[in-house]
């Protein structure tokens, strides 16, 4: 995307424009209107008697809504300009647009406002790969409404542009007409809607964006906003920095909000602008897991609606088992026409003991056991799907191969990109593949799994049956995974039981599950904190070193903010406190350079050769895991952790905070506050940009 | 012969209890359009209690879809989620009992599973049924879970 777009974005609906408001999409540019996976607009271009604007500002209103202040002409001239024009939009399915034109000149002028308008309909996976389309284009014009329309044999999609009775609308676009007096103004409104038509032009609700009826106000919507975040615990901290990141995860969250159908007014975060506002199994969960501390009502949902679309049959064009938890949730045409298998795909090997995970430690935190003993189907089903579907080697461990060889994924674990797994002679490994956090999320998932048996579901003998199991699992992982001459667990077992011998981040994982026998963490650790791994910003996908290191690829060398918040967990876990807060410490100083909102991924180049983080080309942002990232940093340095009906707080923070609260923590004791003071003593001339890097003139205590 | 539209309520029906639905109240009216009639299959469920009528009362959902069309659907051969996104089914009202309730619907009966499965298949027969449709609502007992007898039964019809 380029750095000039404009997201704005309510669910799963989103405009990209640029920084005029115009939209001109290109085949593989993801800008225009879009609705549940579909473009609904790819031209929406204004001009001024013939000529196009040019921006002097762009307000973020909220973010849902932006304002461009632009004039008439090139934009670098701006003298002798008497005409200025004000775009305001908000996304609120669809959108709605008003148009304000100011005379500042002494003499009335006539004008002509010209809006060129067109859809593509392309599905979202069409943008992503440029394919071509199917179907036959319309356009209808009827008094006050252009209707563009797309239909390939049931499938129906429209686009109804809405105007007020002084527009002449035409099949291309809409044009004004009018005149404005000296200083006055002149003023329009435009609606831009989204339409779903079914089967003999039934309306599809197929879902909307958080707490949206289909006329949601948008004084609703600032009300909703200002709840949330009135609503998330209140952090005060000496380092600044941290409370602004705070604050735009929290609208960020806010703004990934995504209610499918089944929901109703219940909302779960979607992955991330602009690939992925849609229900991800994984992403879902990672993101609630994350927030749990701050908005605990995020995984109440993601169990509940991911339970509801959870697998009940065996469908090899989906990747489907019975209860295996879903991958993606798809709206589009090439879903619809079974081009794509996301009605829901279900590729995924980790969602599955994810769920469990979450559901435990949801449990934890809320003390919703009534959620828990609801949905002890399931998390049964789910155990289940880990002994009876996922272990495909026939090992005793999951693993993954795709039945969809066409359109599924290849990779079904969170590093899915084609290369991501690899030896340390940079050759790939057949399938299936027993990635390492597979086995450490399925040991987790059996101990979780126990004690919800135990508490919850009075089946004790599921229990022992269960720690059994997980104990027999970390004995042999521990020795199967293990890499004698490099003295950490392999990425993965490939299709012959061959360990995939390369240093990654994975290991992070492994202590985060409590895989990890004791007496082998110290060395993960060295690893994890190594000049290999950890570059500065954070921990490295891949080590360097390895051959198919690469500070920007995608999961080969890159950081990913959720990758460390997980690793920083598991090193608070296994008591490696100081390191868990110098990971915080570096993704926080990251997050400071992208203005509080962490991306995807930034590259891995150490932090002394480049001294600010390197954006990865094409990373997703916002993207919900990463937005939770900051959060489940604060958990951790904090050292957060629900012990029986009480919230234990063991505050270490990195050198350089002096003192943090987080007020009004949410959970089965009410609310609690938490407060650290930090373990150095910092003064005003103490307080530094950045956390990570030493001062020698900081006094110990 | 009995269609695959029957047989998927009748099954239904006689399954009497489904754990899938349990979360769950109402009804779901099924219009299936034959072009000159429409039948109605009302399912109506009280906490994972199913009756199956071809009567009733108001529904809080509506399922329609044109007969031949749910009969793909009844056999496993078309997936129900993208049928309404291509506009060849619709529903209105209460959608969460029609997703509910389409995850009842077989899978493809040519799939085949996880690649274990389809080995260890070879050597136990038992572990075919599994594949098949009509077991798969109920899962294997080993985590505590009742595959429903009636439902393995009107596989073997």
């Amino acid at each position: 995307m380029s750095e000039t777009s404009v997201n704005i974005l309510d669910g799963n609906t989103f405009v990209v424009s640029d920084t005029s408001g115009d939209i001109e999409a290109s085949p593989s540019e993801p800008t225009g209107m879009f609705s549940y996976d579909t473009r609904f607009l790819s031209t929406w271009v204004m001009t001024i008697n013939g000529e196009r604007l040019s921006p002097l500002s762009i307000d973020d209103l909220h973010y849902f809504q932006t304002r461009f202040f632009l004039v008439p002409g090139p934009g670098t001239v701006y003298s002798d300009n008497k005409l200025s024009v004000v775009r305001k939009r908000t996304v609120c399915e669809g959108f709605h647009e008003v148009l304000t034109v100011f005379n500042h000149g002494d003499e009335a002028v006539d004008l002509s406002i010209h809006l060129e308008v067109g859809s593509d309909f392309a599905d979202l996976f069409e943008v992503k790969d440029a394919l071509t389309k199917k179907g036959k284009y319309s356009a209808t014009v009827e008094p006050e409404r252009l209707i563009l329309g797309y239909e390939r044999q049931t499938y129906n999609r429209q686009t109804i542009i809405s105007t007020s009775r002084d527009a002449k609308l035409d099949k291309q676009g809409i044009t004004f007409k009018f005149r404005v007096e000296p200083d006055g103004r002149w003023e329009t409104e435009i609606q831009v809607d989204a339409d779903i038509r079914g089967l003999g032009g039934r309306e599809v609700h197929i879902g909307h964006a958080w707490g949206s009826g289909r006329s949601r106000s948008m004084p609703e919507m600032v009300q909703d906003l200002e709840k949330w975040v009135g609503q998330a615990p209140r952090l005060e901290c000496d380092w600044d920095p941290l409370k602004r990141t705070y604050r735009r995860s929290l609208i960020d969250l806010a703004s990934l909000r995504f209610s499918p159908t089944i929901a109703r007014s219940r909302a779960l975060p979607s992955a991330g602008l602009p690939w992925f506002m849609t229900m991800f199994g994984r992403d879902s969960i990672l993101t609630s897991l994350q927030t749990l501390a701050f908005t605990p009502e995020l995984a109440a949902t993601t169990l509940t609606v991911l339970g509801e679309w959870q697998g009940s049959r065996l469908d090899d064009f989906r990747d489907e088992e019975p209860g295996k938890i879903p991958h993606e949730l798809r709206y589009g045409e090439m879903t619809a026409f079974e081009e794509r298998p996301h009605s829901p795909y279900y590729g995924t090997a980790d969602a599955t003991p994810l769920f469990v995970i979450l559901m435990d430690e949801y449990e934890r935190w809320t003390g919703d056991t009534a959620l828990v003993k609801r949905m002890e189907y399931e998390a049964r089903a789910a155990l289940n799907w880990i002994d009876e579907y996922a272990d495909l080697m026939g090992n005793g461990y999951i693993s993954y191969q795709r039945r969809n060889e066409d359109s599924g994924l290849e990779n079904q674990c969170w590093k899915d990109s084609w290369d991501a797994l690899s030896y340390r002679d940079g050759s790939m490994p057949g399938y299936p593949r027993a990635t390492c956090e597979l086995q450490g999320y399925a040991y987790d998932a059996k101990i979780r799994g126990a004690r919800l048996a135990r508490e919850f579901w009075n089946d004790p003998a599921l229990a022992s049956r269960l720690e059994t199991e997980a104990a027999d699992l970390k004995r042999r992982f521990n020795e199967d995974f293990w890499v004698e001459d490099g003295e950490y667990f392999a990425l993965a077992l490939d299709g012959d039981g061959r360990k995939v011998d390369t240093l990654s981040s994975n290991i992070g994982h492994l202590l985060w599950s409590g895989i990890v026998e004791p007496a082998k963490a110290s060395s993960l650790v060295r690893h994890l904190m190594g000049p290999r791994l950890f570059c500065g910003w954070g921990i490295r996908t891949l080590a360097e070193g390895e051959v198919r290191y690469n500070p920007i690829g995608y999961h080969v060398g890159t950081v990913w903010p959720f990758d460390n918040s997980f690793i920083a967990w598991g090193l608070r876990r296994y008591g490696f406190r100081d390191e868990a807060a110098r990971v915080a410490a570096g993704v926080l100083d990251a997050a400071e350079f992208f203005n509080g909102r962490l991306p995807e991924a930034f590259a891995g180049y150490r932090r002394e050769e480049t001294m600010y983080p390197v954006q990865y080309p094409t990373a997703c942002s916002p993207q919900a895991w990463s937005t939770g990232a900051p959060m489940l940093l604060i958990q951790v340095m904090l050292g957060l952790e629900p012990v029986g009906d009480h919230l234990v707080v063991e505050p270490v923070l990195p050198e350089g905070i002096g003192h943090m609260e987080l007020l009004d923590i949410p959970g089965r004791w009410g609310h609690l506050d938490a407060f650290a003071r930090g373990r150095v003593s910092v003064g005003q001339a103490g307080l530094r940009a950045q956390l990570g890097v030493t001062l020698p003139e900081i006094s110990r205590r | 012969m009995t269609s695959a539209t029957e047989a998927f309520f009748e099954g239904l029906a006689r399954r009497a209890h489904e754990p899938l639905l349990e979360k769950v109240s109402g009804c779901v009216r099924v219009d299936l359009d034959r072009g000159k009639s429409v039948d109605h299959w009302f399912v109506t469920i009280r906490r994972g209690d199913v009756t199956v009528e071809r009567e009733g009362g108001e529904p809080s959902t509506v399922f329609y879809a044109p007969a031949p069309v749910f009969e793909k659907m009844a056999a496993g051969e078309m997936n129900a989620m993208a049928a309404l996104l291509r506009g060849e089914a619709a529903a209105s009202g209460d959608l969460e009992l029609a997703v509910l309730l389409q995850r009842l619907l077989p899978g493809p009966p040519t799939s085949t599973g996880p690649r274990n499965l389809a080995r260890s298949a070879a050597a136990n027969p038992d572990n075919v049924k599994r594949g098949h449709p009509r077991v798969s609502a109920g899962y294997p007992t080993s985590h505590g879970l009742t595959v429903d007898p009636t439902a393995a039964r009107a596989e073997e019809r």
